[in-house]
């Protein structure tokens, strides 16, 4: 059998991508980008960009995974942008050489944890990504989400471990901690910043209105961020943009596929809905 | 710093390597960095990557490189094993002699990575100058029993809600989560040869210049020093201490790059024993 068609590519200040190539590339198909995970290279958690690069290159689009600035093999950038704006530049540049190299103007993203948030600052800023896919980007907790969260810590207590909780409850009322706030809306990686609620939906709508699909996919690793189905139309009501992106929260997949049947049921996912974006024209509402 | 990422190997099993070229070559060294198997791998790129552009800086080419079926190289996961990662290291090896012209290396290998170096130092020991190991796993069953443990521990990490079925297959199934561990599938053919991985019974060929990297209270690799003292075969061994977690999950805050394995191995690389 023969090995994907690869090839290296260096691009933009030195940055370190690796080029997943169709053995024919698909009409009107996009290009994927494939981000950074955390201070993870290219290859992603578990392998996952590589796999996901072979899975979707077969089926005629071709994939970058690639490294940001100081991370994985790319070198760190001279400049001295904050590191979000400088991922922004980085993924242009990537963009920009594919655009160059393979003559394609369209990109789907998928961005997990950290890398969804850099999708997210990308797709607002470059107009030539047409499709989003963000695996646990930010997270909008609802009370209902509370309450699901201390189900949840109850459900995994043994029996003497809930009567204790409820013994120092009634004992130590008094010096009880103060009571822990719920996770504000918040990204899991604290160090990211988490719009408003309302900025967030106004920008989706504009991702929206200008063509962008959108994916936004929730794993069942965080319980304080993203706990059911159902949650994104109880924290927005009635925004625009729920009618119009793809919203799944998977409670058996975790954050960082650590089975192999999530990664091969969240790849088929993702490959799906990048085949279904081929030619796709903006959306009128 | 030149640093030039490449793919070599014939077309149906490319292999992913970055060649760092040294800043000031000195003769004779030439330095090959084989990296570990799984999530091991994933933990190894940062301190892989700072260690070779230290060794270019002191004047050695240093070439890093993924086995089959692991990082950037071709082949799904259960491509790897060590009998094929021994291959890859005698191409790894041509790939760098073509380069750089010199026959022999010292090749660097760390947990699965220093196994295979280990097993195929008798048939290279042309090629091989010295062979430096990091952590070995030295005792695949021991290595096997642990994946497993690990594997179900950042299940239970990972979910808000505990498969109880997870502990308890782990426990009353021997052969449960051995086909997978941590995000890696896992061949038969790499299963089998764990099994057969014995500390007691991995000779080092005479004249090999060996240097063993380990934890002092590493058990398994004890065995192996008191095999080779057994054997009287020649070898180093530097004891050291670090927190550096092997199979650690990724999104833990550990470290990188500890200090300590990173100044042993260049030490040791640049001679500069003691």
């Amino acid at each position: 059998m023969t090995d994907s068609i690869e090839r290296v590519d260096r691009f933009g200040d030195e940055l370190v991508g690796i080029m997943t190539l169709p053995e024919r590339i698909a009409p009107g198909a996009p290009a994927c980008l494939l981000l950074n995970t955390g201070v993870m290279n290219r290859i992603g958690p578990h392998r996952l960009n590589v796999k996901i690069a072979r899975d979707i290159a077969a089926a005629g689009v071709p994939c970058l995974r690639m490294d940001l600035s100081g991370l994985g093999d790319s070198p760190a950038s001279k400049a001295t942008l904050r590191a979000d704006e400088q991922a922004v530049l980085d993924l242009q540049a990537a963009m920009d050489h594919v655009q160059r190299t393979l003559g394609i103007d369209r990109f789907v993203v998928f961005g997990l944890c950290s890398g969804a948030i850099n999708g997210y600052r990308l797709a607002l800023a470059d107009p030539r990504v047409a499709g989003l896919m963000m695996f646990d980007g930010f997270v909008f907790p609802t009370f209902k989400t509370a309450l699901l969260r201390r189900w949840f810590r109850v459900r995994r207590m043994t029996w003497p471990e809930r009567l204790g909780k409820v013994r120092d409850r009634l004992l130590f009322r008094a010096r009880r901690p103060a009571r822990r706030r719920l996770e504000v809306d918040g990204l899991l990686d604290m160090q990211f910043q988490t719009p408003s609620r309302a900025q967030f939906a106004q920008n989706m709508e504009t991702l929206i209105r200008r063509g962008t699909a959108v994916f936004l996919f929730y794993s069942g690793s965080y319980a304080d961020g993203h706990n059911y189905q159902g949650q994104l139309r109880d924290a927005f009501g009635n925004a625009m943009f729920l009618d119009h992106v793809r919203y799944d929260f998977m409670a058996d997949v975790d954050h960082t596929l650590t089975t192999l049947e999530s990664q091969r049921r969240v790849i088929a996912i993702f490959g799906d809905w990048v085949q279904s974006l081929a030619g796709r024209t903006a959306i009128s509402t | 710093m030149t640093m030039m990422p490449f793919i070599f190997g014939p077309a149906n099993h490319r292999l992913f390597g970055i060649f760092h070229e040294a800043q000031a070559p000195v003769a004779g060294r030439s330095v090959l960095l084989c990296t570990p198997f799984g999530q091991e791998a994933i933990r190894a790129q940062r301190i892989y990557r700072v260690l070779a552009e230290h060794l270019a800086r002191g004047g050695c080419d240093v070439l890093r490189f993924d086995f089959y079926g692991t990082g950037d190289s071709g082949g799904d996961d259960e491509a790897f094993d060590l009998e094929g990662a021994g291959r890859d290291l005698q191409l790894a090896l041509d790939e760098l002699h073509r380069r750089t012209g010199r026959a022999r290396a010292t090749v660097v290998g760390s947990r699965l990575g220093g196994s295979a170096a280990a097993l195929v130092a008798g048939p290279l020991s042309g090629q091989v100058m010295r062979l430096v190991v990091w952590d070995p796993i030295v005792a695949g069953a021991d290595y096997l029993q642990q994946l497993r443990l690990k594997h179900v521990e950042t299940l239970e990490d990972d979910f808000e809600i505990h498969d109880a079925a997870w502990r308890r297959t782990l426990e009353q199934d021997p052969s449960s989560f051995t086909d997978e561990a941590i995000g890696f599938g896992i061949s038969p053919a790499l299963r089998a040869q764990l099994a057969r991985l014995d500390p007691r019974q991995l000779p080092m060929p005479a004249g090999l210049d060996l240097h063993i990297v380990a934890r002092a209270d590493d058990a398994s690799v004890a065995l192996w020093l008191d095999a080779l003292r057994t054997a009287g075969s020649p070898h180093r061994f530097w004891p050291i201490e670090h927190d550096f977690e092997w199979t650690s999950p990724e999104a833990n805050n550990t470290s990188l790059v500890p200090s300590a394995p990173l100044k042993q191995l260049k030490l040791i690389i640049h001679d500069r024993f003691d």
